[in-house]
């Protein structure tokens, strides 16, 4: 893995614009993925303060059910098994808020953090105990196995309906923040949850239907992005950790900047891997959410209200 | 600093009172004799098994310790105690088979390799808040499993480390119930230490932090250094667990699909930590044999003892969060006496 200089001499001889060109649409698809759980993360800590540490947890739990609808009712059509792995991400996500989380509205902030740990720990170890005979299980794709290749470039049809569907989906969730009564709601919540309530905001229901939006979003991501991988327990907790650096861009507020940070994390990441410094393709995740937190991005992006919501919750 | 050693004493008195010195005086002897009764009588009675099981209980108990001194006292929660383990792991083996150290300098050395790094983390957490570290700490972890862990420099060219079992003189420690003796000690030592601390200045100081950061500031405790205090002592006795660890299991692997020293250690650690009680000393304890036993004993036949572990300690977490905080110690009256007084009434921060 550690490259001498002889090595990075050929490396930045063998640079090609054309692999590079490669390497930043395939970023942009993976990307795609941290930014669909990115938003779950940020809606959910909106509505109820909990940093969702089983998010990439519920996102595995929800592929392995497709998984195993597509693998054991053969005549269910892919779609259909999709729609329904989101359904039930939807489901384990408001079942989660209403018999977990609702009761530790008011624990402090670590304990609610410790709680979703141990929520991840339930799901990591049953989905490890259900799976335990079918080892890297292979997961059928939603979109034609074929790719669309300009020139040299190419990106497989999955890969493409994957950045479309989190752009049409991450696009719809903005708009419904800012236009439903719900998402004005939901913002309310986020600012002062107590003069919300006494507006006659049903906190309760409006938590739920994010953590619902979250879990469904969180499925998304995982049937989306497996089938390019192999289904294992641990296959979406690297993708869980960059989803919470695309909702560090917005310091947990802002959807807009989650979506656009998952994405140009997963451009730069995989970027990196054309250029000389490849190794450190591995690691921009984490340098990168130190620069951003310790320059508190956050306040290029959060409203005023926003923010001190949020300084009274940390 | 003399000032504020001045404003420093009403916070303490208002925190708590001083022990009942009455009730202390019968008690040293009981403590002594269950003391010696760890000491000597699993090896005696139990067989190699149950000796290396329960070391491991031991030196889990330690790397617990080191979430209580973090999370328990200061209030920080820090999602990487395996690394620590691990730093601690690698460079105590690497000492003793690349440098031929012996044992009682490299362990203690890999131990204080461990406080630098965390003093790092601690840099930063004075910066960030709850939320923030916790993701910090969870990259953090990542970053040194791909910069150290898998690195030929730091782990050998075989990647498995060797770290064979300690000798001293003519006595030697490489079988089950020697090191068992050995590792009881050496925790035994830091557990004296972590109750002489649990009841100090200092402590008290770090309760003040955590309980309202403002307040203890107002109050003149200087609150980045107990911070900074407990994150070299957290990853002083984590290094050290990982030194023990290490020669417990005699050769330390690297990398994989499942690290050895990665999230799921990490979660393990703070897991039994929190149903044991994270804010007594003896919580890790409590958990750490739970847990040890459970997954060693219980459910070592199945090959999937640690998964059903884990999802079983998930539950138990949560409830003990909901309805609990204070975990399992606070059933013991005087334990529970003593927690309930420093406030320790539930895992708020």
């Amino acid at each position: 893995m550690r490259l001498g200089v002889q090595d990075a001499v050929t490396l930045a001889a063998t640079f090609s614009a054309k692999l590079f060109a490669q390497d930043l649409l395939n970023g942009i698809s993976v990307g795609a993925v941290y930014a669909l759980l990115g938003l779950g993360v940020v809606l959910i800590y909106k509505s109820s303060g909990v940093l969702n540490f089983a998010h990439g947890s519920m996102a595995m739990f929800s592929t392995f059910i497709y998984f195993e609808i597509t693998h054991s009712w053969s005549g269910v059509p892919v779609a259909l098994a999709t729609v329904m792995a989101v359904a039930f991400g939807a489901l384990l996500g408001a079942g989660l808020y209403l018999i977990v989380f609702r009761k530790m509205q008011d624990a402090g902030l670590l304990a609610k953090v410790i709680a979703s740990l141990a929520v991840a720990g339930m799901l990591q170890g049953t989905a490890a105990f259900l799976l335990r005979n079918t080892s890297q299980a292979r997961v059928p794709l939603q979109f034609p196995d074929r790719s669309l290749r300009i020139s040299s470039i190419g990106l497989s049809y999955q890969e493409i309906g994957t950045i479309l569907i989190t752009i049409g989906v991450g696009l719809a969730l903005i708009q419904v923040l800012r236009r439903t009564t719900f998402g004005i709601a939901l913002r309310a919540t986020a600012q002062n949850r107590t003069a919300a309530k006494m507006l006659g905001v049903r906190d309760t229901r409006v938590a739920a239907t994010s953590w619902a939006i979250g879990g469904g979003l969180a499925a998304l991501a995982g049937v989306l992005v497996i089938p390019l991988a192999v289904l294992t327990v641990y296959s979406m907790l690297g993708y869980m950790v960059r989803g919470f650096v695309a909702a560090v861009v917005g310091g947990f507020v802002s959807l807009s900047a989650a979506l656009i940070g998952g994405f140009g994390l997963g451009a730069a990441q995989e970027g990196l891997r054309a250029t000389p410094i490849e190794h450190l393709s591995s690691v921009f995740a984490g340098v990168a959410v130190a620069v951003l937190l310790l320059a508190r991005v956050e306040r290029f992006f959060a409203l005023d209200q926003e923010l001190r919501a949020l300084q009274e919750l940390g | 600093m003399a000032t504020s050693k001045v404003i420093d004493r009403p916070a303490e008195e208002t925190t708590t009172t001083p022990p009942p010195t009455r009730r202390r005086r019968s008690g040293p002897p009981l403590v002594l004799l269950l003391a010696a009764a760890g000491l000597v009588l699993p090896p005696l009675v139990l067989d190699g098994t149950w000796n290396a099981v329960l070391s491991l209980a031991l030196i889990y108990s330690l790397m617990g310790l080191s979430v209580v001194v973090l999370t328990g006292f200061v209030g920080q929660l820090s999602l990487m105690p395996a690394t620590f383990v691990g730093i601690g792991a690698f460079t105590s083996g690497r000492l003793v088979t690349s440098l031929a150290t012996p044992f009682w300098g490299a362990a203690p050395l890999a131990a204080a390799i461990v406080v630098p790094v965390a003093l790092v983390i601690g840099m930063i957490a004075l910066r960030l808040k709850g939320l923030y570290l916790a993701i910090m700490t969870l990259v953090f972890a990542d970053v040194i499993e791909q910069f150290f862990f898998t690195q030929t420099w730091f782990v050998g060219k075989t990647r498995v480390v060797d770290a064979p079992r300690p000798h001293l003189g003519g006595i030697d420690f490489s079988s089950d119930k020697s090191y068992y003796v050995l590792v009881y000690v050496l925790v035994a030592l830091f557990m004296l230490f972590a109750y002489n601390l649990s009841r100090s200045r200092t402590a008290r100081a770090c309760y003040a932090v955590r309980d309202n950061e403002d307040a203890a500031q107002a109050w003149g405790i200087n609150a980045a250094k107990y911070k900074l205090i407990a994150f070299a002592l957290s990853g002083l006795i984590a290094g050290f667990a990982g030194a023990l660890y290490g020669h417990w299991l005699g050769s330390v692997p690297s990398g994989g699909q499942r690290p050895l020293f990665g999230l799921e250690f990490s979660l393990t650690i703070v897991f039994f930590t929190i149903v044991g009680g994270v804010r007594s000393i003896w919580g890790p304890v409590v958990g750490a044999t739970i847990w040890v036993v459970l997954v060693r004993r219980l459910l070592a036949g199945s090959p999937n003892g640690v998964n059903i572990a884990i999802s079983i300690f998930g539950a138990v977490v949560l409830l003990t969060m909901l309805y609990r905080p204070a975990g399992l110690v606070a059933w013991v009256p005087q334990v529970g006496r003593r927690v309930r007084r420093t406030g320790a009434t539930s895992v708020e921060t």
